[in-house]
Protein backbone atom coordinates (compact mmCIF):
# COMPACT_ATOMS: atom_id res chain seq x y z
CA UNK A 1 0.00 0.00 0.00
CA UNK A 2 1.49 3.30 -1.06
CA UNK A 3 0.33 6.84 -0.76
CA UNK A 4 -0.06 8.86 -3.91
CA UNK A 5 -2.15 11.74 -5.05
CA UNK A 6 -4.14 11.78 -8.20
CA UNK A 7 -7.48 12.99 -9.38
CA UNK A 8 -6.72 12.53 -13.05
CA UNK A 9 -7.81 9.58 -15.13
CA UNK A 10 -4.34 8.86 -16.50
CA UNK A 11 -2.75 8.45 -13.09
CA UNK A 12 -5.28 5.87 -11.94
CA UNK A 13 -5.11 4.07 -15.28
CA UNK A 14 -1.34 3.75 -14.92
CA UNK A 15 -1.74 2.51 -11.37
CA UNK A 16 -4.24 -0.13 -12.53
CA UNK A 17 -2.01 -1.17 -15.39
CA UNK A 18 1.01 -1.60 -13.15
CA UNK A 19 -0.64 -3.09 -10.06
CA UNK A 20 -4.03 -4.40 -11.11
CA UNK A 21 -7.41 -3.50 -9.58
CA UNK A 22 -6.88 -5.87 -6.69
CA UNK A 23 -4.10 -3.71 -5.28
CA UNK A 24 -5.62 -0.24 -5.47
CA UNK A 25 -7.53 1.32 -2.60
CA UNK A 26 -9.52 4.51 -2.23
CA UNK A 27 -8.07 7.34 -0.12
CA UNK A 28 -8.83 11.04 0.16
CA UNK A 29 -5.97 12.56 2.19
CA UNK A 30 -8.58 14.50 4.16
CA UNK A 31 -8.37 16.94 5.88
CA UNK A 32 -6.04 18.18 3.17
CA UNK A 33 -7.88 19.89 0.37
CA UNK A 34 -9.05 16.83 -1.51
CA UNK A 35 -11.71 17.13 -4.20
CA UNK A 36 -13.55 14.00 -3.16
CA UNK A 37 -16.16 14.27 -5.90
CA UNK A 38 -13.36 14.35 -8.48
CA UNK A 39 -11.83 11.23 -6.92
CA UNK A 40 -15.19 9.45 -7.12
CA UNK A 41 -15.52 10.52 -10.76
CA UNK A 42 -12.13 9.01 -11.57
CA UNK A 43 -13.09 5.69 -9.97
CA UNK A 44 -16.77 5.46 -10.94
CA UNK A 45 -16.08 5.31 -14.69
CA UNK A 46 -14.46 1.88 -14.21
CA UNK A 47 -16.31 -1.47 -14.43
CA UNK A 48 -18.56 -2.10 -11.43
CA UNK A 49 -16.46 -4.91 -10.00
CA UNK A 50 -13.35 -2.71 -10.04
CA UNK A 51 -15.25 0.18 -8.46
CA UNK A 52 -16.42 -2.05 -5.63
CA UNK A 53 -12.93 -3.44 -5.10
CA UNK A 54 -11.19 -0.06 -5.10
CA UNK A 55 -13.77 1.72 -2.95
CA UNK A 56 -14.05 -0.93 -0.27
CA UNK A 57 -13.46 -4.57 -1.19
CA UNK A 58 -9.68 -4.44 -1.29
CA UNK A 59 -9.53 -2.52 1.98
CA UNK A 60 -11.82 -5.03 3.68
CA UNK A 61 -9.41 -7.78 2.65
CA UNK A 62 -6.15 -5.96 3.45
CA UNK A 63 -7.28 -4.72 6.84
CA UNK A 64 -9.36 -7.81 7.67
CA UNK A 65 -12.44 -5.68 8.30
CA UNK B 1 -12.21 -8.26 15.93
CA UNK B 2 -15.62 -8.82 14.26
CA UNK B 3 -16.24 -7.50 10.73
CA UNK B 4 -17.31 -3.89 10.45
CA UNK B 5 -21.07 -3.83 9.91
CA UNK B 6 -22.26 -0.46 8.84
CA UNK B 7 -25.55 0.91 10.11
CA UNK B 8 -25.97 4.16 8.19
CA UNK B 9 -25.25 3.26 4.62
CA UNK B 10 -25.38 5.61 1.72
CA UNK B 11 -26.33 3.08 -0.90
CA UNK B 12 -27.10 -0.06 1.04
CA UNK B 13 -29.36 -1.24 3.78
CA UNK B 14 -28.95 -1.56 7.50
CA UNK B 15 -26.49 -4.21 8.49
CA UNK B 16 -24.57 -4.43 5.22
CA UNK B 17 -20.87 -3.91 4.64
CA UNK B 18 -19.39 -0.43 4.07
CA UNK B 19 -19.32 0.52 0.40
CA UNK B 20 -16.72 3.31 0.68
CA UNK B 21 -13.63 2.89 2.85
CA UNK B 22 -11.16 5.78 2.99
CA UNK B 23 -7.74 4.33 3.73
CA UNK B 24 -5.83 7.61 3.56
CA UNK B 25 -7.28 10.14 5.95
CA UNK B 26 -5.68 11.83 8.90
CA UNK B 27 -6.41 12.39 12.56
CA UNK B 28 -3.86 14.09 14.79
CA UNK B 29 -5.34 14.74 18.18
CA UNK B 30 -4.47 17.76 20.29
CA UNK B 31 -2.19 15.85 22.71
CA UNK B 32 0.15 14.88 19.84
CA UNK B 33 0.17 18.41 18.42
CA UNK B 34 0.88 19.90 21.85
CA UNK B 35 3.91 17.65 22.21
CA UNK B 36 5.13 18.54 18.71
CA UNK B 37 4.85 22.24 19.43
CA UNK B 38 6.66 21.77 22.72
CA UNK B 39 9.57 19.71 21.37
CA UNK B 40 9.54 20.02 17.57
CA UNK B 41 11.42 23.29 17.02
CA UNK B 42 13.21 24.31 14.89
CA UNK B 43 12.06 21.84 12.22
CA UNK B 44 8.37 21.74 13.11
CA UNK B 45 5.77 24.31 14.06
CA UNK B 46 2.52 25.85 12.89
CA UNK B 47 1.67 28.88 10.80
CA UNK B 48 -1.49 30.52 9.47
CA UNK B 49 -1.27 30.94 5.70
CA UNK B 50 -3.04 33.39 3.37
CA UNK B 51 -5.88 30.90 2.77
CA UNK B 52 -6.84 31.48 6.40
CA UNK B 53 -5.99 27.95 7.53
CA UNK B 54 -3.42 27.01 10.13
CA UNK B 55 -0.85 24.55 8.81
CA UNK B 56 1.70 22.22 10.30
CA UNK B 57 5.02 23.50 8.98
CA UNK B 58 7.59 20.81 8.25
CA UNK B 59 11.12 22.05 7.57
CA UNK B 60 9.79 25.34 6.30
CA UNK B 61 7.08 23.85 4.08
CA UNK B 62 3.31 23.63 4.80
CA UNK B 63 2.63 19.93 5.37
CA UNK B 64 -0.90 19.49 6.71
CA UNK B 65 -3.84 21.76 7.33
CA UNK B 66 -4.78 21.65 11.00
CA UNK B 67 -8.49 21.43 10.31
CA UNK B 68 -11.04 20.76 13.08
CA UNK B 69 -11.88 17.33 11.67
CA UNK B 70 -8.32 16.20 12.42
CA UNK B 71 -8.93 16.81 16.13
CA UNK B 72 -12.62 16.04 16.63
CA UNK B 73 -14.13 12.73 15.56
CA UNK B 74 -17.68 14.06 15.63
CA UNK B 75 -16.64 16.71 13.10
CA UNK B 76 -14.84 14.06 11.07
CA UNK B 77 -17.93 11.85 10.95
CA UNK B 78 -19.98 14.77 9.63
CA UNK B 79 -17.35 15.38 6.96
CA UNK B 80 -17.42 11.69 6.04
CA UNK B 81 -21.20 11.83 5.76
CA UNK B 82 -20.97 14.80 3.41
CA UNK B 83 -18.59 12.87 1.17
CA UNK B 84 -20.35 9.51 1.32
CA UNK B 85 -17.52 7.79 3.19
CA UNK B 86 -18.71 4.90 5.31
CA UNK B 87 -15.52 3.96 7.11
CA UNK B 88 -12.29 5.91 7.67
CA UNK B 89 -9.01 4.21 8.49
CA UNK B 90 -7.27 7.15 10.11
CA UNK B 91 -3.55 7.67 10.49
CA UNK B 92 -1.17 10.35 11.68
CA UNK B 93 0.82 12.34 9.16
CA UNK B 94 4.47 13.36 8.92
CA UNK B 95 6.59 13.96 10.90
CA UNK B 96 4.71 11.22 12.70
CA UNK B 97 6.55 10.58 15.98
CA UNK B 98 10.06 10.96 14.56
CA UNK B 99 11.48 13.85 16.44
CA UNK B 100 12.91 14.40 19.88
CA UNK B 101 14.62 11.91 22.13
CA UNK B 102 13.42 8.39 22.90
CA UNK B 103 10.97 9.40 25.61
CA UNK B 104 9.42 12.07 23.42
CA UNK B 105 9.02 9.77 20.43
CA UNK B 106 7.47 7.03 22.55
CA UNK B 107 5.16 9.51 24.27
CA UNK B 108 4.09 10.98 20.93
CA UNK B 109 3.18 7.50 19.69
CA UNK B 110 1.25 6.73 22.84
CA UNK B 111 -0.67 9.99 22.59
CA UNK B 112 -1.74 9.65 18.98
CA UNK B 113 -2.54 5.96 19.26
CA UNK B 114 -4.69 6.58 22.31
CA UNK B 115 -6.47 9.39 20.51
CA UNK B 116 -7.25 7.23 17.50
CA UNK B 117 -8.30 4.27 19.62
CA UNK B 118 -10.67 6.68 21.33
CA UNK B 119 -12.09 7.64 17.95
CA UNK B 120 -12.81 4.01 17.19
CA UNK B 121 -14.40 3.47 20.59
CA UNK B 122 -16.66 6.49 20.09
CA UNK B 123 -17.57 5.51 16.50
CA UNK B 124 -17.04 1.76 16.20
CA UNK B 125 -18.82 1.44 12.86
CA UNK B 126 -17.06 4.44 11.25
CA UNK B 127 -13.45 4.63 12.47
CA UNK B 128 -10.46 2.28 12.31
CA UNK B 129 -6.84 3.36 12.72
CA UNK B 130 -3.20 2.70 11.90
CA UNK B 131 -0.64 2.73 14.69
CA UNK B 132 2.29 5.13 14.79
CA UNK B 133 5.43 3.67 16.32
CA UNK B 134 8.74 5.08 17.66
CA UNK B 135 10.72 3.10 15.07
CA UNK B 136 14.08 4.62 15.98
CA UNK B 137 13.82 2.86 19.34
CA UNK B 138 12.91 -0.68 18.33
CA UNK B 139 12.17 -2.11 21.76
CA UNK B 140 9.79 0.78 22.47
CA UNK B 141 8.28 0.43 18.99
CA UNK B 142 7.55 -3.27 19.43
CA UNK B 143 6.01 -2.63 22.85
CA UNK B 144 3.84 0.15 21.42
CA UNK B 145 2.79 -2.08 18.54
CA UNK B 146 1.59 -4.72 20.98
CA UNK B 147 -0.30 -2.09 22.97
CA UNK B 148 -1.82 -0.61 19.82
CA UNK B 149 -2.92 -4.01 18.56
CA UNK B 150 -4.62 -4.68 21.87
CA UNK B 151 -6.41 -1.36 21.51
CA UNK B 152 -7.66 -2.08 17.99
CA UNK B 153 -5.06 -0.91 15.44
CA UNK B 154 -5.62 -2.59 12.07
CA UNK B 155 -2.20 -1.72 10.64
CA UNK B 156 0.79 0.58 10.90
CA UNK B 157 1.57 3.92 9.33
CA UNK B 158 5.16 4.94 8.66
CA UNK B 159 6.86 7.68 6.69
CA UNK B 160 9.03 6.70 3.72
CA UNK B 161 12.18 7.52 5.64
CA UNK B 162 12.74 7.86 9.37
CA UNK B 163 15.29 10.28 10.74
CA UNK B 164 17.32 10.10 7.53
CA UNK B 165 17.26 6.30 7.45
CA UNK B 166 15.65 4.15 4.79
CA UNK B 167 13.00 1.70 5.98
CA UNK B 168 15.32 -1.23 5.16
CA UNK B 169 17.88 0.02 7.69
CA UNK B 170 18.83 -2.84 9.99
CA UNK B 171 17.88 -0.73 12.99
CA UNK B 172 14.24 -1.31 12.08
CA UNK B 173 14.45 -5.08 11.58
CA UNK B 174 12.88 -5.95 14.97
CA UNK B 175 9.93 -3.68 14.20
CA UNK B 176 9.33 -5.28 10.81
CA UNK B 177 9.58 -8.72 12.40
CA UNK B 178 6.93 -7.80 14.95
CA UNK B 179 4.67 -6.39 12.24
CA UNK B 180 5.14 -9.55 10.19
CA UNK B 181 4.27 -11.74 13.16
CA UNK B 182 0.90 -10.00 13.32
CA UNK B 183 0.50 -9.97 9.53
CA UNK B 184 -0.35 -6.27 9.60
CA UNK B 185 -0.48 -3.99 6.55
CA UNK B 186 1.81 -0.95 6.55
CA UNK B 187 0.84 2.37 5.02
CA UNK B 188 3.95 4.15 3.68
CA UNK B 189 3.24 7.86 3.77
CA UNK B 190 5.46 10.49 2.15
CA UNK B 191 7.21 13.28 4.00
CA UNK B 192 9.76 15.93 3.14
CA UNK B 193 12.35 13.85 1.26
CA UNK B 194 16.12 13.86 1.38
CA UNK B 195 17.35 17.21 0.09
CA UNK B 196 14.04 18.97 0.70
CA UNK B 197 15.65 22.11 2.05
CA UNK B 198 18.13 22.32 -0.82
CA UNK B 199 15.35 21.79 -3.34
CA UNK B 200 13.36 24.67 -1.83
CA UNK B 201 10.02 22.93 -2.25
CA UNK B 202 8.47 25.76 -0.27
CA UNK B 203 8.74 28.06 -3.30
CA UNK B 204 5.53 26.59 -4.71
CA UNK B 205 3.02 24.60 -2.66
CA UNK B 206 2.56 22.01 -5.42
CA UNK B 207 6.25 21.11 -5.45
CA UNK B 208 6.22 19.11 -2.25
CA UNK B 209 3.26 16.81 -3.05
CA UNK B 210 3.87 16.79 -6.79
CA UNK B 211 7.62 16.21 -6.76
CA UNK B 212 8.92 15.75 -3.23
CA UNK B 213 6.34 13.21 -2.07
CA UNK B 214 6.55 11.19 -5.27
CA UNK B 215 10.33 11.08 -5.00
CA UNK B 216 10.12 10.09 -1.36
CA UNK B 217 7.83 7.08 -1.78
CA UNK B 218 9.39 6.04 -5.09
CA UNK B 219 12.85 5.94 -3.53
CA UNK B 220 11.47 4.05 -0.56
CA UNK B 221 10.02 1.25 -2.65
CA UNK B 222 12.92 1.20 -5.12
Amino acid sequence: MLDGFFDRYGALDLCLEVSGPGKVMFGTDLPMGADVDALYAVVDRLPADQVAAIKAGNAREVFAL
Amino acid sequence: MPPVVFSALHDGGEGTLPSVIDIHTHAFGRPWLDLLLEHGAPNYGTKRLPDGKEYLIEKGVPASALQPEAFDYDVKIRQMDRHGIDLAIVSLTSPNVFWGVEEISAEAARRVNDDQAGGQTAHPDRIRWLASLPWEYPARAVAELERARANGAVGVMVTATIGGRHLIDLLFAPVWEAIDRHGLPVFVHPAAPFGAKDAEFGRECILMPGVGFMFDTTLCIA
